[in-house]
């Protein structure tokens, strides 16, 4: 299997944080969901694979080529959005077209306005006017106009309303249509993630806490509501996650169909945000016991 | 690098307006008050303040960490930065040696020669110029705000070195004939190119450990 983007052992230390051995394959092709909560460690992961921030141990390979972002030639290839559009508040949308114009070699003008003109985007209007859903559909036609084959985008759909994210992620799902296309998108909307990802990449406190198809994970996961004691039947290694309150207890299992083989428990189906949550909380628990 | 000088010129095309205002506020001075040396000094100094207008912009949009992930490198975008520099400096010095020539061919220079007021227009340029080479790897490592209080420091230690060594030649009784004026105008000059080069190597290297 090729891979867009290879992290091996990814470190990174800041003073309260430490980004520790990160390792995760990116399979070209595919959609990969990179979840967690605020401060998880997303975007400082994200900054290390495109080589804006130095990091303190381990390898990343981009396109096959270690530490890719730092040669042209694989920035070509790579389309990034962030958080929020940086261009500059004066330029127009023929001004962002000169400018990547002289800055890709494979900038295709025709694509770009064609993006411009679906996203209703005003070309009269400086930036500073645009709404910010439309700065981040700018951010996201400049990142797909240059034949790009891989899609970086770092929380590039927070803030959004609804029907801008819906069809953002159509966008998304259309790029993915060509086998070469890989998009690596970081969020903490797991609804988001639930309807595109192919993969889901979970990350807390700065480790990685799974790596998993999106299907196997939503087909094996399961929630099982039940009083605490027939939790305690339930066999430690099944266990992701609990979640106790006054009227039942809650647990995130690791094979929904051998609980259901069981038939005495009533087990419901478990979404991504549901993996996130109690996985997320079950690693603080240890946390606090350790 | 020839996209991101691109964005900077869009960027000042704005404020194009504002720049006939200021250059026409300039020249009416000059006329009314009988001193054109005031537009040529001025308009070079205004060009080159011109760079705080195109840094401010990208850094209030972040864009530089935009364009480390563009097939960009941190030389390309310090190299663009020293460009337009270069580009600010000469459209000033242009427009300042315009000025003089058009205030000599109306015969309203009678105190100094033609060549004087230019060599004094040089002086006072290569003078702005050292002080941006300074001021740029400042700007780039401590962002525009804190760059901007360097600015008059900058200048009032240039100005010092410069008293300084006038103080120095009326001292050692050096008296300034039309040769040493000359030789230090080159000598000035000279170290404005090499100061140039200089910061540029010294911003490249702050860019490069940047961490964005």
């Amino acid at each position: 299997m090729e891979y867009a983007i290879e992290v091996q052992g990814l470190t990174k230390h800041y003073p309260g944080f430490t980004l520790d051995q990160v390792s995760f394959s990116v399979p070209a092709g595919s959609i990969v969901g990179f979840i967690g909560e605020n401060g998880a460690g997303k975007s400082t992961t994200i900054k290390a694979v495109l080589d804006l921030i130095r990091t303190d141990g381990g390898e990343v390979r981009l396109m096959g080529r270690k530490n890719g972002a730092a040669f042209p030639e694989i920035k070509e290839q790579i389309g990034v959005v962030f958080d929020e559009s940086y261009f500059p508040d004066n330029l127009r949308i023929t001004d962002v077209d000169k400018i990547m114009k002289s800055i890709f070699r494979n900038w295709d003008s025709a694509v770009f306005f064609s993006y411009c003109r679906r996203f209703e985007l005003p070309d009269k209007k400086i930036i500073k006017n645009f709404s910010r859903g439309m700065k981040m559909k700018l951010s996201i036609a400049a990142a797909l106009s240059h034949q790009t084959k891989l899609l970086i985008l770092d929380e590039a759909t927070s803030g959004l309303d609804p029907v801008v994210r819906n069809e953002i992620l159509d966008i998304f799902r259309e790029f993915i249509q060509d086998e070469d296309h890989t998009v690596f998108l970081s969020s903490h909307i797991t609804s988001d993630i639930e309807r595109i990802a192919d993969y889901i990449l979970l990350i807390h406190k700065g480790r990685v806490l799974l790596f998993e198809e999106k299907d196997t994970l939503l087909d094996e996961y399961g929630i099982v509501r039940c009083t605490p004691e027939q939790a305690k039947t339930l066999d430690e290694s099944q266990i992701a996650g609990i979640r106790r309150n006054q009227f039942e207890t809650e647990v995130l299992v690791k094979d929904a169909e051998e609980i259901k083989r069981r038939g005495d428990l009533v087990v419901d189906r478990a979404a991504l945000e549901d993996i996130l949550l109690f996985t997320v909380k079950n690693e603080m628990e240890e946390g606090w016991r350790q | 690098m020839k996209g991101l000088l691109i964005k900077d010129l869009c960027n000042l095309r704005q404020i194009g307006k504002q720049t006939v205002i200021v250059a026409a506020v300039l020249v009416a001075w000059s006329i009314f008050m009988n001193t054109p040396q005031v537009f040529s000094m001025v308009i070079v100094i205004y060009c080159m303040m011109l760079m705080f207008t195109a840094m401010s912009y990208d850094e209030m949009a972040n864009f530089d960490k935009y364009a480390m992930t563009l097939p960009v490198t941190a030389r390309d975008l310090v190299r663009t930065k020293y460009v337009l520099l270069l580009i600010l400096f000469g459209a000033g010095l242009l427009a300042g040696f315009l000025e003089e020539g058009i205030s000599f061919l109306a015969g309203a220079r009678e105190d100094i020669s033609l060549v004087e007021a230019g060599a004094a227009l040089l002086v006072t340029a290569f003078l702005y110029l050292m002080a941006f080479e300074v001021l740029l790897p400042v700007m780039f490592r401590l962002g525009m705000e804190k760059a901007r209080l360097f600015l008059v420091l900058i200048f009032v230690v240039i100005f010092g070195i410069l008293s300084g060594g006038v103080m120095l030649m009326k001292n050692l009784g050096i008296q300034l004939t039309a040769q040493l004026v000359m030789a230090l105008i080159g000598a000035w000059a000279a170290l404005a190119v090499a100061g140039f080069f200089l910061s540029y190597r010294i911003s490249v290297g702050i860019v490069r450990k940047k961490e964005w």
